[in-house]
């Protein structure tokens, strides 16, 4: 570096250590944020490594949105600059140093945002030198947007104002504080975060922070490498030394088109590349594709999928309720005692004589058929399950005996929405963004070789891979969204499809019974959670709802 | 001796607004020279074209010899210059500003012998913002000589200053011409273009309306001067008009006045003229032409502050 430019970032670095409201705003408003995002995050394993694209984003752009051009724009309204201009300097050198400065300071406030997180959630980087990069990357490519804010405003607040233009969309709409997957129902809004350069700094720093690194990202590294020289060009060629220059008057803000296009350029490059909403033909190769019927009988179901109150058609005549224990494949090591619901309709038909103990999907014992009764529309069809030390028997299995008149039984309108809270699944035209499909690859490649999913009972072994789903569900944790589709594909992997709706179906009808350990060992799978007092009868319902969900969706409902 | 600054033809707009309407004007090697005019005459515009603050519309500048619409950077290297008012960084100390400043110059004044120079080494790490305007003033110019110019250009440098430090600064631009270097000043306070300048351009609605010495322009000027005296018994009116080159005399008792523009020939005479009455002369006061009399004369307004 040579001395003109040394002197330039040492003095804007000590002008900058002198300026308490300066260094207030670089370093509290980081950890303000990193405090916010313990609180929204809190119960995430290890704490904050799928957040640090979101966070290091967060304080880059505050330093570069407001701090950079708050303080040039300052010096220039003061006649700061006019006296540089007074002297043989160039602009290029005065305004390199600026941005290197700039750069120091924000590279402090994420190694101390890194550091803070690294002994919060006890992890390391997985890529750190690539996450520098990353990081480096992402600060001179807004350092550029905030040049030609500063280039823009004739007054510093006209920065603020420009500032929030660019720093809210993209902290709501461009991927930044709210994550993507949020506006999965409503696409407008992936479509336009496409265009802000914020997703694509979010994930090329989050894929170095936790994820494949730098190349799998490099779409988004190209995007903030051209958002850097769109800005840096525009910035450049809109300089102006002094607060008389307006920039209404400036003869170059033509050049602001080269920010622009940037932004435009990266969007149209990201709708070209599928990567923002791609086509069910394009989705990743985990995604299954279901088609009914996989096996000899592609016989549609003779009952439409219908609402809780036709569930039990017309000429289906009513289908007797089981009402004692049903015998489990394995047995199970702690067994469970249902509250008695009397509204719970959902049949359980049983070939075999049932010894079901679970009141929630039966009646009381009796040796009577029960009439299926439809239930209120607020009633849940299902109850929670609560734990109780009652043996189950063993008994032959008797899922094979289930058949479609069986699987429309099931209650599929009761179920929640896979948009809601529990058993959500993403939409199947939302692809998981790189960080999850790296986390979702490792899950697969460990499902290869994960005990509970090996077991010889078929029913306990899809009841384990369903508590897959369920417990990441329960732990509303990163995956939750997309583990469904593997879940499936791993499934679909070991049954055939009509085999597997009848084991859906008994699961879905008996989740009181089998085994639950393998829930407590969803951490050989890698998953990013660590429950040690899991609800098992929670999951055991999730695990329930997920069996419905499937059974629909195998039968192409 | 060699032109250090040539000016020709130059011209500068703002909107509508013309600034600078062709002026031309040079200045020889080791001179002091003068802008004066009122605030809005075009002088600062003019500076700020010399030394490329501004881009002018028309006109050739030549600086050191060097083109410097051309190559204005090779001719910052040259000069030094004071702003009107020079703001800096709130927090930077002089020993800093001046180590900055320094670094962007091939030759360059050690930052502790400007500070003994301008008299700040008591202030030398002291915050911009805690120093008073004489010692920002003083600052400016020891950053105008951080790379011991050839030329310095100093824009109205006492203005909103305090008697003293305007004295201080009057003192140091003195130094300057002591020392060799070639200064443009520009100033609306007439004493001390006089008092400071070897030359002079009157500056007026963006044109040069007369230049020269002080003394010249004084000598040039129409103007009369205004003789009052008093006497031990009253004078006749009537006799004043026989002093050639009188006009307007007045008597009123023992007081008695006149106007004349040669006044080495119109006191002898009046001289010549009590001792024949005979009236004793008692007191003689002579009205001075100043250079705001000229300014009057030539643009018709008085200076504005």
């Amino acid at each position: 570096m040579n001395q003109p430019l040394r002197e330039i970032v040492a003095v804007t670095l000590r002008m900058y250590l002198r300026n308490r409201m300066a260094l207030a705003y670089s370093y509290v408003f980081p950890v303000m944020f990193l405090l916010a995002f313990v609180v929204l995050y809190k119960d995430e394993q290890p704490l904050l490594i799928q957040h640090m694209g979101e966070l290091f984003t967060v304080t880059i752009l505050g330093g570069a949105c407001f701090g950079l051009p708050t303080s040039m724009v300052s010096e220039r309204e003061r006649g700061v600059w006019r006296r540089y201009r007074l002297s043989p300097v160039s602009p290029a050198r005065v305004i390199a140093g600026t941005l290197i400065a700039r750069y120091l300071m924000i590279l402090v406030a994420g190694a101390l945002q890194l550091a803070a997180c690294m002994i919060i959630g006890g992890w390391t980087p997985e890529h750190p030198f690539q996450l520098w990069i990353a990081f480096s990357l992402v600060t001179f490519a807004l350092l550029g947007l905030g040049l030609v804010i500063a280039t823009m405003a004739d007054t510093v607040p006209a920065v603020q104002a420009l500032g929030q233009c660019i720093f809210l969309p993209m902290l709501i709409l461009g991927g930044v504080a709210v994550k993507l997957s949020a506006f999965a129902d409503t696409p407008w809004v992936l479509h336009l975060s496409a265009f802000f350069p914020g997703r694509y700094a979010v994930e090329v720093m989050q894929q170095c922070a936790k994820g494949t690194g730098l190349a799998p990202a490099w779409f988004s590294a190209l995007a903030v490498i051209l958002t850097g020289l769109g800005a840096g060009v525009a910035g450049a060629k809109l300089f102006r030394w002094d607060a008389h220059q307006r920039f209404a008057a400036n003869r170059n803000r033509v050049w602001l088109l080269a920010a622009l296009g940037a932004w435009a350029l990266i969007g149209v490059g990201a709708e070209v590349r599928r990567e923002i909403a791609p086509p069910a033909s394009a989705r990743p190769k985990l995604r299954p594709t279901i088609v009914p019927g996989k096996t000899a009988d592609t016989t549609p179901a003779p009952v439409a999928p219908a609402p809780a109150t036709n569930l039990v058609p017309a000429p289906t005549p009513a289908i007797p309720v089981t009402t004692t224990s049903v015998p489990t494949q394995n047995p199970a090591p702690v067994t469970f005692e249902v509250k008695p619901n009397p509204v719970v309709t959902a049949p359980a038909p049983a070939p075999e004589p049932a010894v079901v103990q679970t009141e929630s999907l039966s009646q009381p014992a009796s040796s009577q058929p029960a009439a299926v009764t439809p239930p209120p529309a607020s009633a849940p069809v299902v109850a929670p399950l609560a734990v109780a030390a009652v043996p189950a028997p063993a008994a032959p299995t008797p899922w094979r005996a289930y058949n479609k008149i069986d699987f429309a039984r099931l209650p599929f309108a009761s179920v929640p929405p896979d948009n809601g809270n529990e058993t959500p699944i993403a939409p199947a035209d939302e692809a998981p963004d790189l960080s999850q499909q790296a986390d979702l690859n490792a899950v697969a490649a460990n499902l290869k070789t994960w005990a509970p999913g090996k077991v010889a009972d078929p029913v306990q072994r899809v009841r384990n891979l369903m508590y897959v789903a369920s417990a990441t569900d329960q732990a509303q944790a990163f995956l939750e969204r997309h583990l469904p589709y593997l879940i499936m594909d791993t499934l679909r992997a070991q049954f055939q499809d009509e085999e597997l709706e009848q084991i859906l179906c008994w699961i879905a009808n008996h989740p009181a019974e089998g085994d639950h350990s393998a829930v407590f060992r969803l951490d050989e799978l890698g998953l990013l959670f660590s429950v040690d007092d899991w609800d098992v009868p929670e999951i055991r319902l999730r695990n329930q709802w997920y069996s419905i969900k499937f059974v629909w969706w195998l039968l192409g409902w | 001796m060699s032109a250090k600054v040539s000016i020709r033809d130059l011209r500068k707009s703002y909107g509508g607004v013309e600034a600078v309407r062709g002026v031309s004007f040079e200045i020889q090697d080791g001179e002091i020279f003068g802008m004066l005019g009122p605030n809005g005459a075009g002088k600062t515009s003019t500076l700020e074209c010399v030394i490329g603050l501004r881009e002018p519309d028309d006109g050739a500048i030549e600086v050191c010899g060097i083109d410097a619409r051309k190559n204005p950077t090779e001719v910052k290297q040259r000069i030094g210059a004071a702003l009107q008012t020079t703001s800096l960084q709130d927090k930077i100390t002089g020993r800093e500003a001046l180590e900055l400043f320094g670094s962007f110059y091939r030759q360059r004044v050690p930052s502790a012998d400007l500070l003994k120079r301008f008299s700040l080494e008591e202030k030398a790490d002291a915050p911009f913002d805690t120093l008073s305007g004489g010692q920002k003033q003083r600052l400016a110019l020891a950053l105008a000589f951080v790379n011991n110019p050839e030329l310095v250009f100093l824009d109205e440098p006492t203005t909103g200053l305090d008697p003293q430090s305007r004295r201080e600064l009057h003192g140091e631009i003195a130094r300057m011409k002591g020392d060799g270097h070639t200064v443009l000043l520009t100033t609306h306070y007439i004493e001390e273009a006089e008092q400071l300048c070897d030359r002079i351009a009157i500056v007026d609605h963006g044109r040069i309306i007369a230049t020269g010495a002080p003394k010249d322009l004084i000598a040039a000027s129409k103007l009369t001067q205004l003789v009052s005296f008093e006497t031990d018994r009253p004078v006749a009116a009537a006799a004043l008009q026989k002093i050639p080159g009188a006009s307007e005399p007045t008597v009123d008792g023992v007081h008695g006045r006149f106007r004349t523009r040669d006044i080495s020939r119109a006191l002898p005479e009046l001289i010549k003229l009590l001792e024949a009455q005979p009236v004793q002369l008692v007191g003689l006061v002579v009205g001075k032409i100043t250079l705001e009399d000229v300014f009057i004369e030539l643009t018709g307004s008085k200076l504005r502050e």
